[in-house]
């Protein structure tokens, strides 16, 4: 008799979720090409790191033109082959992003609950042209979005910095500031590394110090004689 | 008198035992005057003092268990081991030795009280299972030293009978099985022992849990499991 029948089958995931700018603006200063070389290290690194402890996925939605597209479906880092290179053009969807992000994290059968705490990261070098503000609600107030690490990366002054913090959750590591095509490799390769350090942790979930509630009614006050132990 | 047949187990996960670290876990099945008492306590792996935490919260439930009467109060029972457990760790922060703790009470008469403060699983025959909440993800817990609060604590009351069976697990455990198929577990692990001495037991249960079937699965797994004889 084993017990090995009733066990699932499949690794904990760490789901990793790229919102990558592909408007008209990020074609010029080599910003398109720079992105495309660090989404493509990260993929070939998370590829080389999942064959140990917690199993990276990757995802990758992309949004420039009319609306945001899902790139690159969650899957798993090992089973990404080929990527097609991204193309800047149009206007910045930045909002339809943030839904498809949403749509994404609030899968469960895509992430599911013993998976660990995602990360989203979200760069851009402009301004949202469409009503971003109800999207960026619904992802920082979702039942999951809140959950996840959130970073943000402004690329060149035109960057609008105000949504990008309002999307940043991760009060240790605030939005970081490109300011030329190579500062994309280096927001990447921090990340890349923070997620790898993260799936070989014994604690994958562990990114932000733990804040302890405040209570809210008296009645549920368990009454502890704490002497400072806290 | 109530007679049963119990047995527990604790084994370290892979991922501590590639750093180094002591298993985190922590549990304990002890006669108590009232009937039986079983704990299982899972220590928060980012915390220094995991392993005292989980240790320390077996013990402060059986000091306190051992010397009330089985109709205590909920909230004071709790408040009671609590307040022990704080006093046990002396200089060490309770934020320092964050651990789960799953208690399950038997009295003489077959009446089960329950306990639960944190991720793992209480099941016995008689109880169906609550959903689990999907909106979370793996890892995310709360437990003495973090939560303040009665309202964090599940706890249920059932009256048992001849032939039915208690188990708490780790969420080491919990976390790998397939969803429903919890107490098909339970009860293969009772049809395997049942013949078995209690050190055959014990090897049985321990070879399963170190050659774990889920892939890159890393966490301590503690089980203890009592089965009512009359």
């Amino acid at each position: 008799m084993s017990l090995k029948k009733f066990t699932v089958a499949k690794a904990r995931a760490l789901p990793v979720i790229i919102l990558a700018d592909t408007s008209g603006s990020m074609s010029v200063d080599g910003k398109i090409s720079s992105l495309n070389e660090a989404i493509q290290n990260m993929v070939s690194t998370f590829k080389q790191e999942s064959a140990r402890q917690a199993e990276i996925q990757i995802g990758l939605i992309t949004f420039g033109g009319n609306e945001a597209e899902m790139h690159l479906p969650l899957a798993r880092a090992v089973d990404v082959e080929a990527m097609q290179p991204l193309q800047a053009t149009g206007r910045t969807p930045m909002g339809h992003a943030f839904e498809l992000a949403t749509m994404v994290l609030e899968d469960k059968e895509l992430i599911t609950s013993r998976d660990y705490r995602p990360v989203v990261i979200l760069l851009s070098d402009g301004i949202p042209t469409d009503s971003w503000k109800s999207g960026l609600e619904s992802l920082c107030n979702s039942e999951r979005g809140q959950k996840a690490s959130r970073f943000a990366m402004a690329i060149g002054a035109e960057a609008n910095i105000d949504v990008l913090e309002a999307f940043n959750n991760d009060l240790e590591a605030p939005v970081f500031k490109a300011h030329e095509a190579r500062d994309i490799h280096r927001f990447f390769r921090a990340v890349t590394m923070s997620v790898t350090a993260r799936s070989q942790s014994q604690t994958p979930n562990d990114l932000t110090p733990i804040n302890f509630d405040e209570l809210e009614n008296s009645d549920d006050d368990l009454g502890l004689d704490l002497e400072g132990q806290w | 008198m109530v007679n049963i047949q119990q047995t527990s187990v604790s084994v370290i996960g892979p991922g501590h035992l590639l750093n180094g670290q002591p298993n985190q876990d922590a549990v304990l099945v002890k006669s108590v005057p009232t009937g039986w008492l079983a704990v299982v306590c899972d220590g928060m792996g980012s915390k220094p003092h995991a392993e005292l935490g989980s240790k320390n919260a077996c013990r402060a439930a059986f000091n306190i268990i051992k010397n009330v009467k089985f109709t205590v109060e909920s909230k004071e029972l709790i408040t009671l081991i609590y307040q022990q457990w704080l006093s046990s760790l002396g200089r060490v922060k309770a934020n320092d030795a964050v651990t789960t703790c799953l208690i399950c009470w038997l009295s003489h008469q077959g009446e089960l009280r329950t306990f639960q403060l944190g991720d793992g699983l209480i099941l016995t025959s008689q109880k169906t299972l609550e959903p689990i909440d999907s909106s979370n993800f793996g890892n995310i817990t709360t437990g003495l030293g973090k939560s303040k609060k009665f309202s964090d604590w599940q706890v249920t009351q059932q009256q048992l009978g001849k032939g039915d069976v208690i188990a708490l697990m780790t969420d080491g455990i919990s976390e790998d099985i397939n969803q429903g198929a919890e107490m098909e577990f339970v009860n293969a692990i009772v049809n395997s022992i049942k013949e078995k001495s209690i050190r055959q037991a014990k090897t049985w249960l321990k070879n399963e849990f170190k050659t774990w079937a889920t892939p890159n699965h890393t966490d301590d797994k503690s089980l203890a499991l009592l089965v009512i004889n009359k």
